[in-house]
């Protein structure tokens, strides 16, 4: 090893660094303080031997710097001292001392404090090397993590996000997925916890989110899916606390579910009005799939609204007087902002202003931030973008049909199913977006209109809108016969092909209630309206054909599709 | 008969340090005059840091020599300085200035051994 003798007295230095070397050790030396430093930076000795009272520096001084410079590693530092009072023995350990050495040297002493401090360093070295090796490994994972959990449309142009971590990995998950209709799904997560074991669970939340909202899959089977997914592999005790948001930028809704999160808002940016998002569930992975409860609450959207989202590292975050910041603050900034533009940054900003400065976050900060605005469009721009390689095998000329009774009703959203099924024909892939929105407005039609008889001109006003969804609720809850029928008929043709849906529920149609046979002139198409709701002008936009049969319990869609 | 010396600390020094023990006595007995004029002429500029400063290093010198009626002479006179009793400091700086008289005869002729 080496050793640094730092000793103003000629005679004690001959001594010490005698002693030294006889015990195997190479010796550096320097006659005072400054001389300590600079020969410390020169030779970056092992252990470092300081007099206390030396010419130029002192030396409590000089073990101050000498720790700056070594920084991480640890080098022991033995004060040399003819000081024989405790208190004053005290003081070199409290000056950043290691250890003390009294005069007269005591060869014995020396030889067993080098020694004790050498295994020392080795130990230190060894968890240094451990650490790093540690570090290395969670940057990886996190690199993989990163690629699982943060993909999806997270950097669409109206979202914002922040995940300010505490460690390396975090318990806070961000998720955005585009539905194949263009709608946006959005989840924010808290999971218990902090660093590697939290993260883990973000894991299988992230690929089952991505998945089925891919796919088509409603928010509640997202979240059912997840909630099981998680109750049967997280230990008890940890948990996701999660708020999730289904967008409907074409039926102009926006659906919430929360769990355990702290409240989170909808802002509107032109009227300033706020609306609270209260969590009325337990979080994911508490509850048996038997017992999970999806009872979501609808707002109607409005191209001004802004969905903010947190976690409660951001609310509890606490100031110099141990207070949080709290709920009312953060309200506070939206309601003195000036600039709805520079919410998310405030938002950061007051809470920066108010931790205790230069003290380490106790908590994950999460924050994200939804506009509404220009989101269509990008849905929009998003389906042109999904263009898969097109191999020209599949599924080509067939016919199916499926029916679903009343209990596969309640309980089954088939849109996937069916969206899945007409994938099988591999031009149709690009135009999922399309097809999506025709399956569900024709189901959603066939259910709610012709089976559970709900009028759509409840959903002109706010109130009527909450209460169209819980008499849907409630009626197909209490549906006791019934069916709807798809059947799905595809048929190629020379630049593409042709594929023909007919929907068929076994409602009385909507000729008995409104005396209309066939929607030919403008007063018949808009009863049809709002009988259908506005979905029906939307799909005649996208599609080449769309007929009733009387008496309007089965509507025919056809598309022509092409190569693309 | 008072112990000066402690032969036995002076005799392990001396295996530790082999040639450079004549050194060592040496580089001691010229630090201790340099030491000694310090603490003479702080007592003289009633500098009683000065005074404690050098009795601390030459208390620490000796006693690594074994001279340990040296140091203890030393430690009284830093004591001394410590707590502001300047009225025996100058008896004590002869005493301590006639025992490295007699150290010293006794180092050079065990170092001339």
């Amino acid at each position: 090893m080496r050793l640094l003798i730092a000793e103003d007295t000629p005679s004690d230095r001959l001594i010490l660094a005698n002693l030294i070397k006889r015990l195997g050790h190479e010796v550096i030396l320097a006659i005072d303080g400054k001389e300590a430093v600079e020969q410390f930076i020169e030779h970056r000795p092992d252990i470092v031997l300081l007099d206390v009272m030396m010419p130029y520096k002192h030396g409590t001084q000089v073990a101050r710097e000498i720790r700056q410079i070594a920084g991480e590693d640890l080098v022991p530092i033995i004060f040399l001292t003819s000081l024989n009072e405790a208190s004053d023995l005290a003081a070199c350990l409290e000056a950043g001392g290691d250890d003390f050495l009294s005069k007269p040297y005591n060869t014995v002493i020396i030889k067993a404090k080098i020694m004790a401090f050498s295994r020392m360093r080795r130990l230190h070295k060894e968890i240094q090397g451990q650490r790093e090796h540690l570090v290395q490994e969670q940057i990886a994972a996190k690199g993989i993590f990163d690629k699982i959990a943060h993909y999806g449309v997270l950097n669409s142009p109206n979202i914002r996000y922040l995940i300010s971590p505490k460690a390396i990995f975090n318990g806070d998950v961000v998720l955005a997925a585009r539905h194949p209709n263009g709608d946006l799904l959005v989840l924010l997560g808290d999971f218990t916890g902090h660093g590697l074991p939290a993260a883990i669970g973000a894991l299988p939340l992230a690929e089952v989110f991505h998945g089925m909202v891919s796919k088509g899959f409603a928010l509640e089977d997202v979240l059912r899916e997840v909630n099981s997914k998680l109750k049967s592999i997280l230990p008890v005790g940890v948990f996701c606390c999660a708020t999730a948001a289904h967008l409907g930028f074409r039926n102009r809704s926006i659906e919430v579910w929360a769990g355990g999160l702290p409240e989170g808002v909808i802002y509107n940016t032109q009227t300033k009005l706020i609306k609270k998002i209260h969590s009325q569930h337990l979080p994911l992975g508490i509850l048996s799939a038997a017992q999970f409860k999806y009872q979501p609450v609808y707002f109607e959207m409005d191209d001004n609204d802004v969905i903010y989202l947190w976690s409660d590292g951001i609310i509890e975050t606490v100031n110099a007087e141990q207070e949080m910041f709290g709920f009312e603050r953060l309200l506070n900034v939206f309601t003195q902002s000036s600039n709805p533009n520079t919410v998310f940054d405030e938002i950061l900003q007051h809470v920066e202003d108010f931790a205790v400065q230069g003290s380490e976050q106790a908590d994950d900060h999460t924050l994200i931030e939804v506009k509404m605005q220009d989101a269509p469009s990008l849905a929009l721009q998003h389906a042109l973008l999904v263009k898969p390689k097109v191999a020209h095998r599949g599924l080509a000329d067939c016919v199916m049909s499926c029916e679903l009774g009343v209990e596969s009703l309640k309980t089954f959203d088939p849109v996937p199913l069916v969206t899945h099924l007409i994938f099988q024909v591999t031009g149709l892939k690009p135009y999922v977006n399309t097809l999506n929105t025709i399956l569900a407005e024709l189901y959603s039609n066939a259910l709610e209109h012709g089976l559970l008889h709900l009028d759509s001109v409840l959903k002109n006003s706010a109130q009527g809108f909450a209460k169209y969804y819980a008499l849907r609720h409630e009626r197909l809850n209490a549906l006791d016969e019934g069916y709807i029928r798809f059947d799905i008929k595809h048929q190629p043709t020379e630049i593409g092909g042709k594929l023909t849906l007919q929907v068929t529920d076994s409602g009385r149609g909507f000729q008995l209630a409104q005396r209309q046979v066939t929607p030919a002139s403008e007063t018949n198409h808009n009863s049809l309206i709002n009988y259908h709701g506005r979905g029906i002008r939307l799909i005649e936009t996208l599609c080449q054909r769309l007929e009733f049969i009387a008496p309007g319990n089965s509507v025919i869609v056809e598309f022509d599709w092409q190569w693309l | 008969m008072t112990v000066h010396i402690d032969n036995e600390q002076l005799a392990e020094l001396k295996e530790v340090l082999e040639d450079e023990f004549g050194i060592l006595i040496s580089t001691y007995l010229a630090d201790a005059k340099l030491r000694l004029q310090l603490i003479e002429q702080g007592l003289q500029n009633q500098d009683y840091e000065a005074v404690r400063l050098a009795a601390h290093s030459l208390k620490g010198a000796s006693a690594n020599l074994g001279a340990l009626i040296l140091a203890k002479l030393c430690e009284k006179l830093e004591h001394d300085c410590k707590i502001g009793q300047h009225n025996e400091l100058r008896c004590s700086v002869g005493i301590i200035t006639e025992e490295l008289k007699l150290i010293s005869q006794e180092l050079i002729s065990i170092s001339n051994a």
